[in-house]
């Protein structure tokens, strides 16, 4: 009897939930918002271990955003996992994002005020103990889906900072859905996408002028007492680009920022002076992901019948690889990099979607598959 | 040529049992030995002896007993019928089944390679209405493995079903520490020690089909351990696969077991979706029988051979000549093969009317309690979980099936299919952009595996007049179908001023 528990311990995985056991350095963290409430997996040296969900409501889209941060100083990265719609005391879809620690802990954020159809959650971000999570949905007042960050270091409670925040560059407008995309810049700076922004001049504006032409800001301390930041928009832009779709920082290069409507990537050094841009096909600059080496990863998951994901240095203009899979289907919607290794998700890919892995120099991509599921590769981060 | 059949007894083994004179060694494995022997009508039969460790368990005798009462009500199309049981002069219990010569699937393909697509397609009608007999007769096989289907000349046989159920109370083990049943070809929930039902053969079924059409099998190889991990976590290689077994084989290896088809479901897919109607079921079995079975060229030969009595039994054979019946089995070779094919086709087809006949009119029965009423099933979409634009821009409406299909229900919340039977599509809408969109369902419908064309029923969600940016809508599509038809595609157009989409269902 003994001899069969231990065999069936073995087979299941005898850890509680999230506890992570081995090295961990290199971990992908992949998710799937549509498996039933959602679902989320480490792909952890070519294994792809799931991650015991806490207790979710129906349709919650848990792992529709996913970040690593390292919040209990165990170096075994721990995750924060999105779930853009969930209900948060009776209200419908505030949503709610989740602290899943390494040693096995869990940790559910809220707003503060939590605010029905706000979709706290739609996009997680961290560096360390730093932890962002946008609610671009949030109204303020009169002015619906204006947006919210919010972020904490640490056990501190959640800070929200939005265009109406003093010193925060930029006006809230409806619609604006500020904090579409995040990511930690040098030091405490937190570079925010806001592709839905309009333009049409100075002062407040509403649905005139060129209707999502998008806007990037760059926060230089998100944890300072007074704020303070810089707002670049394209000096060329259009209707519809949705600059600022996806941002990324690349440590010791600068900072990338994508638009994949029109189909471009920006990229900026470290004092938020644009230097090259990059244009490419099938919603290029969809999905954005850095390396330690400088190297930046574009998704462009429209792009032909497979999708497609371009690998490029910040540093170095002749770097420019082209990833593409032999079949799938929107590869590149998501992306990330681990040591060596670049992730791509392709969540529509049969049957429950999948996740490419290609080596440096590689030129065959690996498929990762789940067991179940149904758009596992929908977000992913490492 | 590797001669089939038993080889010769051990100097310790008994040379009778009951009423059964041993003739030689079939096999051997965890649970016990099993023997050539004749039977005193002259048949030769399989006798399978349990293991004095088994037999010596309290309750053990009684519960086996009671296991193969239970497995000679089972049809014996396609299975190797149970003739007798008892035990022995010391004890020991022993079941009786009739002796089927030929190939063990196993040897086949490890000899000769994956099947040729003919072959193929026999086993596996020929396994899933083994299964379906099984089932129907309330058992579960819980062992289904190459090696337990024999190709012979009048058809692929499962054996060896219904009895691990006898032993499995309290452990997989053995007293000495052998893993009963073989991890390599248990369903997920087995490898678990969840309850094992019906779908875990359904899955079995799956693996063995795509192990003889490809030539390996869909898990790889390894110990006990490592194929049993892999099935738990990994989905499985299916190779290619003639149509439908494409498409069976991958439903029926899907992990969860609710969502398998049934053997009933297989044997339908398999004969062509045909029900029996008043015009003469000889004749579509007959034709079947003869459309679907080619042996491979090595099995003909080898049963002839797997008759042959091993050499010690000849010099007795000298010696006790009054054995009326042992002259039976030899006698065999002189018949010619063709002819010997008809005899067993036509007793063959008589049987498979019957079983057809049987498993059609009493519809699928044995059902677990967490299945649907009226053997619901849910397919395997190849388009689940695709998010489909409703609009040209990448941030447009977009429409997700969620969960699976689910078909054959008879009733949806209090509503009655009057066509015959419901599919519920479970789905999502989404608005990742930053504008609210106008919706509008037109041309929402199903189109069948026949082409014919169904709108959606009443208990189908209602549509809200716009979707917000951000929004998730979450519903579901009802469709009325008639018995028997499978969904293949849904189309319709959600958005006002949207394109039509097309979401493919198997």
């Amino acid at each position: 009897m003994t001899r069969t528990l231990l065999v069936l311990a073995l087979l299941t995985g005898g850890l509680s939930g999230h506890e992570v056991t081995g090295a961990c350095t290199g971990d992908v963290v992949v998710g799937d918002p549509f498996d039933g409430p959602g679902a989320v997996h480490r792909l952890s040296g070519g294994a792809l271990v799931p991650v015991e969900a806490p207790e979710l409501g129906e349709g919650d889209a848990f792992g529709w955003s996913v970040a690593m941060a390292e919040v209990d100083g165990d170096g075994c990265g721990d995750l924060l996992v999105g779930a853009p719609y969930a209900d948060v005391e009776g209200r419908k879809d505030a949503g709610a994002a989740y602290l899943l620690t390494s040693k096995g802990a869990t940790v559910r954020l809220t707003a503060p005020e939590p605010q029905q159809d706000a979709h706290f959650g739609w996009t997680v971000a961290a560096k360390g103990d730093l932890v962002a999570v946008a609610a671009p949905y949030e109204d303020l007042a009169e002015v619906r889906d204006a947006g919210s960050v919010y972020v904490r270091r640490g056990e501190a409670p959640l800070r929200r900072i939005g265009q109406d925040s003093p010193d925060v560059p930029g006006n809230p407008e409806v619609g604006d859905q500020y904090g579409w995309a995040l990511a930690f810049g040098a030091g405490n700076s937190l570079v925010v996408g806001v592709p839905y922004e309009n333009d049409d001049g100075t002062g407040v504006q509403v649905e005139e002028g060129k209707i999502d032409s998008g806007s990037m800001t760059v926060l230089a301390d998100v944890t300072a007492q007074r704020l303070s930041g810089i707002k670049w928009e394209p000096p060329d832009r259009a209707t519809g680009d949705r600059f600022g779709y996806a941002v990324a920082y690349v440590e010791g290069s600068g900072i990338a920022v994508g638009a994949p409507q029109a189909g471009f990537v920006q990229l900026f050094d470290e004092a938020v002076a644009p230097t090259r841009k990059v244009t490419g096909e099938g919603a290029f600059g969809f999905s954005l992901a850095a390396a330690k080496d400088g190297r930046l990863a574009v998704g462009a998951p429209y792009a032909g019948s497979t999708g497609a994901v371009r690998v490029l240095s910040m540093a170095d203009e002749s770097v420019d690889r082209l990833l593409v899979p032999g079949r799938g289907a929107r590869f590149g919607w998501s992306v990330a990099f681990a040591g060596n290794q670049l992730v791509a998700g392709a969540p529509d890919d049969q049957p429950y979607g999948t996740a490419g892995v290609a080596g440096r120099n590689a030129d065959t991509i690996e498929a990762v598959k789940p067991p179940e599921g149904a758009e596992f590769g929908a977000s992913m981060a490492s | 040529m590797k001669p089939m059949g038993a080889a010769p007894l051990r100097p310790t083994d008994a040379r009778e049992i009951g009423p059964y004179r041993l003739l030689g060694r079939i096999g051997e494995g965890g649970m016990g030995t099993v023997f050539l022997a004749i039977a005193p009508t002259g048949r030769p039969v399989a006798v399978k002896v349990v293991k004095a460790e088994f037999a010596n368990q309290e309750g053990f005798s009684a519960r086996f007993h009671a296991e193969v009462d239970n497995a000679r009500r089972v049809a014996s199309f396609c299975t190797a019928q149970v003739l007798d049981n008892g035990n022995d002069s010391v004890g020991r219990p022993y079941m009786v089944t009739e002796y089927i010569a030929g190939v063990p699937l196993s040897d086949q393909i490890s000899e000769y390679g994956a099947l040729e697509p003919a072959a193929l397609h026999g086993v596996a009608l020929g396994v899933a209405a083994a299964l379906a007999a099984i089932h129907v007769a309330g058992l579960v096989h819980r062992d289904l493995k190459p090696a337990n289907v024999i190709l012979s000349m009048s058809g692929p046989r499962v054996i060896d079903f219904g009895i691990s159920r006898a032993l499995d109370r309290e452990s997989n083990f053995t007293l000495s520490g052998e893993l009963l049943g073989s991890p390599g070809w248990w369903a997920p929930e087995q490898v678990r020690g969840q309850q094992v039902t019906p779908a875990a053969d359904v899955f079995a079924w799956g693996c063995l089909v795509a192990f003889a059409g490809n030539g390996r099998h869909p898990f790889g190889r390894g110990d006990a351990i490592t194929m049993a991990t892999r099935v738990l976590h990994q989905t499985p290689d299916l190779g290619a696969l003639p149509a439908p077994l494409n498409d069976l084989v991958q439903r029926a290896t899907t992990m969860d077991p609710l969502l398998r088809p049934t053997a009933q479901d297989l044997l339908l897919a398999l004969v062509g979706g045909r029900l029996p109607t008043p015009d003469p079921p000889t004749v579509i079995a007959t034709d079947l029988l003869d459309r679907n079975w080619e042996p491979p060229p090595n099995v003909a030969d080898t049963a002839v051979l797997s008759a042959t009595i091993p050499p010690q039994e000849e010099v007795r054979r000298g010696e006790e000549p009054s054995v009326a019946g042992r002259g039976e089995a030899p006698q065999e070779e002189p018949r010619s093969k063709g002819r010997r094919w008809l005899v067993a086709a036509a007793a063959v087809a008589g049987a498979l009317l019957v079983t057809v006949a049987v498993l059609l009119a009493r519809g699928p029965s044995v059902t677990p309690p967490a299945q649907q009423a009226g053997g619901a099933g849910a397919l395997t979409a190849p388009d689940a979980g695709r998010r489909v634009g409703l609009g040209p821009a990448f941030d447009d409406p977009q429409f997700l099936l969620t969960g699976r299909p689910r078909c054959g229900l008879t009733d949806y919340k209090g509503a009655k299919s009057s066509d015959g039977r419901y599919c519920v599509l479970g789905w999502a809408l989404l608005n990742p952009g930053g504008t609210a969109r106008p919706l509008a369902a037109s041309g929402v419908a199903l189109v069948d595996d026949r082409g014919g064309r169904h709108e959606s029923a009443p208990a189908s969600t209602k549509l809200p007049a716009t979707i917000a940016p951000g929004e998730r809508i979450d519903g579901v599509f009802v469709f009325d179908l008639p018995p028997q038809r499978l969904p293949s595609v849904l189309e319709g157009t959600l958005m006002e001023g949207g394109q039509r989409i097309e979401v493919r269902l198997s």
